[in-house]
């Protein structure tokens, strides 16, 4: 997966000569297990460069994909080169997902015209791959490496199943190349999902104790349904949307018991929640902004903890006001990082202290079904 | 009260009643909205009864209709929800009359809805790789033997190979009309949810019956109809 704050504003695009500062400070300051990874994930981005380099992605319904593909990757070296190596890890998740998706729409679709047999053949293939290699990455034992790692895998571990069968269903319902991305983008994330085993990063600081997060899901869903209301509701519908999503993924993760991704698609949905009130900041408030996330750096930095989980978040946060190309923030940008200073980091500390769930009401009840699309 | 999601692709309950995109909503086991009431997923947009959804009178409109729903299954009057609800599903997921369209048969002759008018119309969608279509196909032949002119039977094929399907329609009887749909005329009778779909419109285009799939009584159902309508 994963996603930003805002449906946009995740994706920070820039190289900045602080970026340059703060890779020189990383690389001198990284364990020799955090520089094999760093090598491993600038290879696997090179890789997929250069297999986009080799065979362009081109469907008309995606005219733009290689350039933004090869952007998305060219960020992903950036962010491993400036030491901000989880967030160069989701940008890589979330380049894979869409590589495979549009190149499964560029190769496959030929194949698939003759009908609906066509396309289960493909899915078959497809899912067989997709499950084996899935069932590789459940098999990892996370023990020694970094909390976010793990929930980077979980939640695309997560993914790939709804994915595959959401596949099927366009095909079924539209037309069989209409289940051709979906089907692709799978792929990409039980590919990454296997990529994220191998990475040579070991756990700084004691484990994190990690639980289910059941009642603070819950709570915060029912503060999203009270919040759903208009104006806010037609305004700000596709932070809803995205609020919600990560909300289901949380649960559907904590359920699973794969705690660490439901952990990253809570905080996530924190942060989805505090867009909904995100003001802008005057000039003395990026200051001060500034001086907060050093100051949450070097907490969580010379944590004996593994707060992996707030270092991804932090680096967020550091993307959305240091770009990678030098170029000044947008006012959403700095929205976007209050939100996680101020709001996401100190819900993952809150943490620390559980959350009771609230008794349910006895009586009769009944179940109100969403049948949705997973991720919207 | 419980919210439970379903993924689109998986969900049970859309199976269960042929809802083939999203978002679909059920309280408990009853379809109370589904994809044409949001103007979504193939659907025009504007067009549902909560559509477009951005828009505050329908989401209020929308809440009401949720509110009334669960307030009723509190009540113990689950079969009102059920009653409100079969109605109104059934005038918004399926043609009220036979769609116009314009196709070639297999034998490259027009065919058209002005040449059905007059007469009571069976329109089968079908596959070559759906195995219920097959023994629906052959059952076909036999209706035309028995209502003659009277019925025109129109078999439209989706989603199959152009082979497959002329070596299919060899084994067919002559009398049925066998035609490759192209997207429009697909999409002009709605949402095609399962396979194989049957229309029957009566002699002035009025529709008579949809029957989705192929359930066990599908023979003693279409009988039925046709007897009042064809005699």
């Amino acid at each position: 997966m994963t996603r930003g704050i805002q449906v946009d504003d995740l994706r920070s695009r820039r190289k900045s000569s602080l970026a340059v500062v703060i890779a020189a400070i990383m690389a001198l300051a990284l364990p020799a297990a955090g520089q094999d990874a760093a090598s491993q994930i600038r290879a696997e981005a090179e890789r997929l460069q250069q297999s986009l380099k080799n065979k362009p992605v081109s469907y008309p319904d995606l005219p733009d994909a290689s350039t933004i593909i090869a952007n998305g990757l060219k960020e992903a070296i950036q962010g491993e080169s400036a030491g901000r190596l989880y967030f160069s890890l989701e940008k890589l998740c979330q380049m894979t997902d869409f590589l495979y998706g549009a190149r499964a729409m560029t190769d496959k679709t030929e194949a698939v015209k003759t009908g609906l047999p066509a396309y289960e053949a493909e899915w078959e293939k497809v899912s067989s791959s997709v499950t084996a290699v899935n069932r590789q990455a459940r098999e990892k034992n996370w023990t020694d490496s970094p909390v976010a790692l793990r929930a980077l895998s979980e939640t695309a571990q997560g993914m790939t199943i709804p994915l595959l069968e959401g596949a099927r269903g366009f095909a079924v319902s539209t037309e069989p190349k209409d289940g051709l991305f979906n089907l692709g983008q799978a792929e990409g994330q039980a590919e990454f999902a296997a990529f994220s085993t191998t990475l040579h990063l070991s756990r700084q600081g004691a484990p994190y104790p990690l639980r289910s997060l059941m009642p603070e899901i819950e709570a915060l869903q029912e503060k999203t349904t009270d919040a759903f209301r208009p104006p806010r509701s037609i305004d700000l519908h596709p932070i809803f949307m995205s609020l919600n999503s990560a909300l289901k993924q949380a649960r559907e993760l904590d359920a699973a018991k794969c705690y660490a991704g439901a952990l990253f698609q809570y905080l996530y949905a924190v942060g989805f929640y505090g867009m909904l009130d995100a003001a802008p900041l005057d000039a003395s408030q990026q200051a001060t902004l500034k001086g907060a996330l050093g100051a949450a750096r070097q907490k969580f930095g010379g944590s004996q903890r593994d707060d992996s989980i707030a270092q991804f978040f932090l680096e967020k946060a550091e993307s959305q006001v240091s770009h990678f190309d030098g170029s000044a923030p947008s006012a959403d940008d700095w929205r976007v990082a209050k939100v996680l200073v101020d709001q996401v980091l100190p819900a993952y500390s809150a943490l620390d202290k559980p959350l009771f769930g609230a008794q349910r009401a006895s009586g009769k009840t009944i179940d109100i079904t969403l049948v949705r699309w997973p991720y919207t | 009260m419980t919210f439970v999601n379903e993924d689109f692709g998986t969900s049970k309950l859309a199976d269960r009643f042929g809802v083939k995109g999203y978002p679909a909503v059920f309280v408990d086991d009853v379809l109370v909205a589904c994809p044409r009431d949001f103007g979504y997923f193939r659907e025009e947009i504007g067009k549902g009864r909560y559509a477009p959804w951005q828009n505050a009178d329908n989401q209020a409109r929308f809440k009401a209709d949720l509110s009334h729903m669960i307030d009723l299954i509190l009540a113990g009057k689950k079969d009102v929800v059920v009653r409100e609800n079969a109605s109104r599903s059934a005038a918004l997921s399926e043609v009220a009359t036979l769609p116009k369209f314009t196709l070639q048969d297999l034998a490259g002759k027009p065919l058209t809805t002005d040449q059905l008018a007059g007469r009571v119309v069976l329109v089968e969608f079908w596959a070559t790789w759906c195995p219920p279509c097959r023994s629906t196909l052959d059952w076909l032949g036999e209706l035309k033997r028995k209502y003659g002119d009277n019925l025109a039977i129109l078999a439209l094929a989706v989603e199959s190979p152009e082979d497959k399907i002329r070596s299919v329609a060899a084994g067919l009887s002559p009398d049925l009309r066998v035609a490759i749909t192209d997207a429009p005329t697909a999409g002009a009778f709605g949402n095609i949810t399962s396979l194989p779909t049957l229309f029957l419109f009566d002699r002035t285009g009025k529709t008579a019956r949809v029957v989705y799939g192929a359930p066990p009584d599908l023979h003693a159902q279409v009988a039925q109809v046709l007897d009042s309508l064809a005699n």
